[in-house]
């Protein structure tokens, strides 16, 4: 275990001084390819948080059109007339070789790129390491920033699993996120839309926040090889992200804590499977260096376990008076990720509360700065060794063939997580005389 | 065969069914009622959860179902009146406002048009379109409720609607499979706005009714409250979910599965009235079989009181159950399963039936069959719209001009 002096964070406590101007962007870039990844380059505009240089690469040409990405390019506008590929990843590869010229053009000058994209489609999965090994053969340093298909998406994960391994290949380092693990988002109840939506928010942050973390203006820059390390083997599942963003007098504690509610730590799960965490910490030219700091070690007391978390303070002058702040969580290499959601029940005693509603007051508890979610709680009691209290492990079944007979090539019919196609008695486990 | 030519008080509806096609034939009377000339059919290939997957099967099918039409009722149909349905349905209730001039504040056509074409761009996804843009109420100054807004005096004007809307490319793809037979489409309605049409009076319609329509491929349901549609929904899940999951469950083929459940098929086992086990007969591809009716009613109840609860769920979560004191109608083909309206009678929290017999003139033969509920339904939907003078013509009734003509027709 790693002493809390030795993960301090890594910048110079002088309040008095605020954090130095970030540079302008020039030369990064966020590539968004397919249709996910054009929906979180949109959602990086809608936030204001990314470069200038936005890039939208897609078939298919109704999302390029709705798109609101400065920089846009049609695949294959003659093979396909902007229809899309239809799942076919191996043709989405081939078109990013045709139309190079128009690429290459359209990302001149971007030293560093994050890509990202949804995984398990056709041009997400099939162009984007395309697009990455080019980048990196014009000398640019490429990191991808990934949605994985839920686990009840059969082939589509299959597919998911095969890009990702080729794409692992193409960039410097991959954050893979699972969209599943977003299902039990309260809105998500009612609209399984707002899981993508939430989704496609974590991942236009993580785009940005690695960008951030790379800059060499920000307080604490990481390298490329440093970032490579921390992001560890791609899988299905490397990375959690949650974000923050408040302004007023209390808004650290309000970032703090909008962080820890997030759903993607509700369970208390994912904290025992992280190796490391990645704080990138945005604010305007008024944010003092110990804001950021104290920001990293609110964030670290509440976890149960200690983390070595990396973090790096950048100022946007678009962020004037607002404080945000992303906390990317790697993956330990090796150790088996738990499975989205289901593995929320812990094997000992059930959280006491489910989100943090029903929690005491902060203020009656001794070390605990800020509310913190029931999940995190319970975990912490056990005490800090990963072995005595780790989740029940679910593993992502690739191989599990979802019976879907008739219904088997056409749209699954998902309502609440449930693939209706698969019959009920099936899901339900009622046994039948036969 | 010599065909007549088509008459001008002919009118024709088709649905594209996952388990069958419909082509309905009936003619307006002098006196404007309608009486029904016959029904074409045809067993769907290609359409799965009511989406066609295998366009040419299911073109051919249409066709046939069409050919079906002419031949019983010597009729040659040009056009007719689609009947859309498929989980990609969306629909959501909108209220839009517009002021009126400063110095008569008289609502006008216009105003109502204007309205119109408001709500149909609020909120709606890039990738749909809209399929019916229907008016619940109007609003004068002060919240005064209206249904006919034009020619009242008012500062402002508020409308609520319902609109529902299709993926595009989907609701593109049914109507070319009728277009390319040369055979117009005049219209599209929803497959439970139509149904409703045909089991709905307008008094169930006021006390606030549900219908569900359980076809083949997808389970549609529509709720009535005051007069007007305020919900809808589309669940992709249907008496095809049912067969497919007798088959799994009893390791049965498919169509010994589906022919188990229409002879046999029950969500209820008693064993003081029914038997244990039934005997399949052996048939060139299985072998003679035993199946328990307890293994039977359990993979069925299972299935149906899921789909039921699942409506029930949205209803109560968009806060509808405490408006309706009407009944909640149950038709379409999944509907005959035995059992279905003790089970909704102890599910929903108003009266339940299983509706099994329409009130149509004419041709009486089909009055009995709730899978025809609704392309017979649509029917009373073209009435409607062949009675209303600014008919739209050709490709127009895909334009805006489609959308206006539709909420002309408000609360059908």
């Amino acid at each position: 275990m790693k002493s809390r002096e030795k993960n301090m964070i890594q910048i110079k406590a002088d309040s008095a001084h605020p954090v130095p101007r970030g540079g302008d962007g020039a030369g990064t870039s966020v590539i968004g390819v397919g249709r996910a990844g054009v929906h979180i380059i949109d959602q990086l505009i809608l936030e204001r948080c990314g470069p200038r240089h936005l890039v939208a690469v897609d078939t298919d040409e109704q999302d390029i059109r709705a798109s609101v990405a400065p920089h846009k390019h049609l695949l294959g506008r003659r093979r396909l007339r902007g229809l899309g590929t239809g799942g076919d990843a191996a043709l989405a590869a081939d078109l990013v070789r045709a139309d190079a010229d128009e690429l290459d053009a359209l990302c001149a000058g971007v030293r560093t790129a994050v890509l990202v994209a949804g995984l398990g489609g056709g041009t997400g999965t099939g162009a984007a390491p395309v697009l990455a090994s080019r980048l990196r053969a014009a000398g640019a340093r490429v990191f991808a920033v990934v949605c994985m298909p839920f686990e009840f998406e059969g082939t589509r994960v299959l597919r998911a699993a095969e890009g990702l391994e080729v794409l692992e290949t193409a960039c410097e380092g991959v954050a893979a996120m699972s969209s599943g693990r977003l299902l039990h988002v309260p809105e998500a109840r009612e609209d399984i839309r707002q899981v993508f939506r939430h989704a496609n928010i974590l991942a236009a942050r993580s785009a940005s926040a690695l960008l951030h973390l790379l800059d060499a203006s920000g307080t604490a820059p990481l390298s490329p090889a440093e970032l490579r390390a921390l992001l560890g083997t791609a899988r299905l599942e490397n990375t959690w992200a949650a974000h923050g963003s408040a302004q007023g007098a209390d808004r650290m504690e309000r970032v703090a804590g909008q962080i820890t509610a997030s759903p993607y730590f509700e369970d208390g799960a994912v904290w025992q499977h992280a190796a490391a965490g990645l704080l990138s910490v945005v604010g305007g030219s008024d944010m003092p260096v110990a804001e950021t700091r104290e920001l990293a070690e609110r964030l670290r007391a509440a976890f149960p376990v200690d983390l070595d978390i990396r973090s790096s303070a950048w100022v946007d002058p678009r962020s004037e008076g607002v404080l945000s702040a992303t906390l990317i969580l790697t993956a330990a290499d090796g150790q088996p990720v738990p499975a989205p959601a289901k593995a929320s029940v812990l094997q000992d005693e059930p959280p006491a509360a489910a989100s943090t509603d029903d929690l005491p007051d902060a203020a009656g508890e001794e070390d605990s700065l800020f509310p913190e979610t029931a999940a995190v709680r319970h975990s912490r009691k056990k005490g800090p060794t990963p072995q005595r209290y780790f989740a029940r492990q679910e593993e992502l079944q690739l191989d599990q063939k979802l019976n879907r007979g008739r219904f088997e090539k056409t749209t699954p019919t998902v309502i609440d997580g449930q693939d209706l196609d698969v019959p009920t008695f099936l899901r339900h486990g009622i046994k039948l005389k036969v | 065969m010599m065909f007549w030519k088509k008459e001008p008080e002919v009118i024709a509806a088709l649905e594209i069914g996952t388990r069958k096609i419909a082509a309905a034939v009936g003619e307006l009377r002098e006196d404007g009622s309608l009486a029904i000339l016959g029904v074409g059919e045809a067993v769907s290939a290609g359409i799965r959860k009511g989406e066609i997957v295998d366009y040419p099967q299911a073109q051919q099918a249409v066709r046939d179902a069409i050919l079906d039409a002419e031949q019983k009722t010597q009729v040659e149909i040009k056009e007719v009146y689609l009947a859309l349905t498929g989980s990609h349905l969306s629909s959501r209730n909108v209220l839009v406002k517009t002021a009126t001039e400063e110095d008569d504040a008289l609502v006008t056509l216009e105003h109502v048009r204007e309205l119109n074409d408001l709500a149909a761009q609020t909120g709606m996804p890039a990738d749909h379109e809209v399929i019916h843009e229907l008016v619940q109420f109007y609003y004068l100054d002060n919240r005064v409720k209206t249904t006919e807004p034009v020619g009242l005096s008012s500062r402002s004007l508020e409308a609520s609607y319902h609109i529902v809307s299709g993926l595009r490319t989907r609701l593109e793809t049914q109507v070319r499979c009728v277009v390319e037979l040369d055979i117009e489409v005049v219209a599209v309605a929803m497959a439970s706005y139509a149904a409703a049409q045909a089991v709905l009076t307008p008094d169930d319609k006021k006390l606030g009714s549900v219908l569900i329509d359980m076809g083949a491929g997808v389970t549609d349901y529509i709720v009535y409250v005051g007069g007007a549609v305020i919900h809808s929904g589309v669940i992709g899940v249907g008496g095809d979910h049912l067969t497919q999951d007798l088959a799994l469950g009893l390791k049965l083929p498919y169509l010994r599965a589906e022919e188990l459940k229409i002879k046999h098929g029950s969500l209820r086992w008693d064993p003081r009235h029914q038997p244990e086990t039934i005997t399949l007969a052996r048939d060139a591809t299985t072998e003679e079989r035993t199946v328990w009716m307890e293994s039977i009613a359990a993979v069925m109840q299972a299935r149906q009181l899921e789909t039921l609860e699942l409506i029930r769920a949205d209803l109560e979560a968009n806060g509808l159950w405490p408006q309706l004191t009407g009944r909640v109608f149950l038709t379409g083909g999944a509907s005959r399963v035995d059992g279905l309206a003790g089970m909704a009678a102890r599910l929903f929290p108003i009266p339940c039936m299983v509706m099994n017999e329409s009130r149509f003139e004419g041709d009486m033969s089909h009055n009995r069959r709730p899978e025809l509920s609704t392309v017979l339904g649509l029917l009373r939907y073209a009435q409607a719209v062949e009675q209303t003078s600014t008919r739209p013509r050709g490709l127009a009734r895909f334009g805006s001009s489609v959308r206006e003509f539709l909420s002309s027709m408000n609360l059908l």
